[in-house]
């Protein structure tokens, strides 16, 4: 089986100033949970959004499965932006047949499942609900899909600790060996034991890719431990 | 709920020590069929990848084996768990000497230390 | 797809489309009230000013308001599904709708096929409207002794001669204006709704005011394009030619901009989104 990611020399130059990506090559296996790390500004968010064709690219390509980003791609790539994207007045139950209609490797039973586990009302109305729950209501419904792809931008950022242990559990258990989760976030500490690999991201380019084991054992500390080494001011 | 584990050394070391602990502790018993990678996984709230290498760890020291298709197995050797046991108890007290030894001690004071915290614990 | 798209477009906004029908139908019924009254048959009567001033005064205020609230249900849904659009395309509800496995032009087109259709059944329900109280008026108006099969025929007959003899008097040929005016008619609610929703997805383009710009740009587009077809006009001859271009020109010229800002939105949303 190829790789599930191939990304070679992007780049995403607003203008000669602001080069937000700057010719980054990587490739990234399936059924991996890789954290993708780096300050603010560091290019990790243009990153996704070029991944999830929410951005062109200046230069360079990005192959998933073998095909460049489009449709193809689209439907086999789910993604949790650091956002509310769902409109407020919509009930759960009617997002639900949304994704059905759209997805075709979206699975009601799992959402169900997931929301009934929580104690959260499918009949509800997004704006009735409070952030957190919001948060929860669209980590599942993208925890719900069968994708190759899994983005996930700054998932617990935000969110209380038993959210988070929620979140991190929900993540480990949809866990599937043709998959790879991506995971964008600052918060590297309370993430970093459910990580296989991480990417280091500064100034638009790639900095160090390698596994978490590795850096623990070379370097005998942490990964958040490390990075703060690697990126102190 | 999730297993507590040390920020600085290699996750699925501790993973296999703790495993092993529980053996030893009985808590899965010896011919007893351990939960599933992911089920291993989600409770200490770890990348199963990392919990699978655990597992293959412990499958090459023999403590646990694959048995049938759906899962591992503790062993049902006795003497390997004791030996194990043994072993792990051996590094404790390795490593207790060797923090004794940076504070200044000769293994025969701090075995002298430890007879007298164990005697004055007798009072 | 499209379909799908379609479904959920329709899912979102027809609310607020039998909202405006809905209304459109309370005030046309009320102004059909207002013309019951024999205020209106007593002038018909007696051709003059007998009913008394402030009388007059009130229903000439009614049809003020009447015309008034059909302008504002027009502009309202026009307004409304400008601002729908937005933000399903361009605030963080984009996240969504750009992420989905469908192509640019399914999005595009989905919407300003739903849009347009609300625009088209509003501008049906104002011609409705009028036809409705313009015949009460008519009907309230009537002398004694006419009934109004009566009227009615007498009414149609005389118009059809009429134009026929205008068309006649001017050359043009009248069927054919006809049929071009119904099609017109048809197609210019998607034209405007194009329009508009190319003008916004240009504001987008900016950093800040985004909607605000949108409508500038589109008020800017409406008196651009009107200027432009006036040129057009001032080239006709004979004055048959003139009436039949001059409705065919503002069309013509509509379309072109509605295609180009169709394009225009296409490769914004392909090659300029930036979401957040």
């Amino acid at each position: 089986m190829s790789e599930l990611i191939e990304i070679r020399g992007l780049t995403k130059a607003y203008d000669r100033q602001h080069v937000a990506v700057n010719n980054i090559s990587l490739t990234l296996p399936r059924g991996k949970i890789i954290g993708l790390l780096g300050p603010n500004g560091s290019g990790k968010t243009t990153l996704i959004k070029m991944l999830n064709g929410l951005l062109t690219p200046t230069q360079g390509t990005i192959l998933i499965n073998g095909r460049p980003v489009g449709i193809e791609t689209k439907a086999h790539v789910a993604y949790l932006p650091d956002r509310t994207y769902l409109a407020g007045n919509q009930k759960i139950v009617n997002i639900l047949e949304y994704f059905c209609d759209f997805y075709a490797d979206f699975s009601r039973e799992r959402a169900i499942g997931m929301l009934q586990g929580l104690g959260i009302d499918p009949a509800a109305k997004m704006n009735t609900l409070s952030k957190g729950t919001k948060e929860k209501v669209q980590l599942i419904l993208v925890m719900s899909r069968n994708a190759d792809l899994y983005v996930l931008d700054e998932p617990i950022a935000g969110v209380d600790p038993a959210a988070r242990d929620y979140i991190l559990r929900t993540i480990v258990n949809n866990y599937d060996p043709s998959a790879t989760v991506l995971i964008s976030t600052h918060l590297i500490g309370d993430v970093e034991q459910v990580l296989d690999e991480v990417i280091f991201m500064r100034y638009g380019h790639l900095v160090l890719y390698t596994s978490v084991d590795n850096i623990r054992e070379q370097h005998g500390k942490s990964v958040d431990a490390y990075f703060r080494e690697v990126f102190a001011c | 709920m999730a297993w507590e584990l040390d920020a600085d050394k290699p996750i699925y070391a501790q993973l296999t020590e703790r495993l092993q602990t529980r053996i030893i502790l009985g808590q899965y018993r010896p011919g007893e069929k351990l939960p599933s990678v992911r089920e291993l996984a989600a409770a200490a709230a770890v990348n199963p990848n990392t919990m699978q290498k655990a597992l293959a760890e412990l499958e090459r020291k023999g403590i646990i084996s694959t048995q049938s298709t759906n899962g591992k197995t503790v062993t049902q050797d006795l003497a390997l768990i004791q030996d194990m046991k043994r072993k792990l108890a051996r590094g404790h007290a390795d490593a207790f000497f060797a923090g004794m030894g940076e504070l200044g001690y000769t293994r025969a004071e701090a075995l002298e230390l430890l007879q007298e915290i164990e005697g004055a614990g007798r009072e | 797809m499209l379909g799908k798209l379609m479904k959920y477009e329709m899912k979102s906004t027809y609310k607020m489309g039998c909202l405006v029908l809905c209304a459109m139908a309370v005030i046309t019924f009320l102004g059909w009230l207002a013309f019951q009254n024999s205020v209106w048959s007593e002038i018909g009567r007696t051709g003059g000013r007998s009913a008394v001033d402030w009388a007059d005064f009130f229903y000439l205020f009614v049809m003020m308001l009447y015309a008034m609230l059909l302008v504002v249900a027009n502009f309202g849904i026009l307004i409304y599904l400008g601002v729908h659009f937005y933000r399903s395309m361009y605030t963080d509800q984009g996240y969504l709708t750009h992420t989905l496995p469908v192509s640019k032009h399914q999005i595009l087109v989905s919407k300003m096929l739903v849009s347009g259709l609300w625009m088209l059944f509003v501008m049906i329900a104002i011609y409705l409207s009028l036809s409705v109280l313009g015949l009460s008026l008519v009907f309230s108006l009537l002398p004694d002794g006419y009934t109004l099969s009566q009227a009615w025929a007498e009414f149609t007959g005389g118009l059809w001669q009429l134009v026929i003899e205008f068309g006649e008097w001017f050359e043009f040929d009248v069927s054919g204006w006809l049929i071009s005016t119904l099609l017109i008619s048809l197609v210019t609610p998607f034209v405007t709704i194009t329009t508009l929703f190319g003008a916004i997805s240009i504001g987008q383009l900016a950093s800040r005011y985004r909607l605000f710009l949108g409508v500038v740009c589109y008020i800017g587009i409406l008196v651009v394009s009107s200027l432009v077809s006036s040129l057009f006009r001032s080239f006709a001859t004979s004055l048959g030619t003139y009436m039949s271009s001059s409705l065919n020109i503002q069309f013509a010229v509509n379309l072109l901009v509605a295609a180009a800002l169709y394009i225009t939105s296409y490769f914004i949303i392909s090659r300029k989104l930036n979401m957040g």
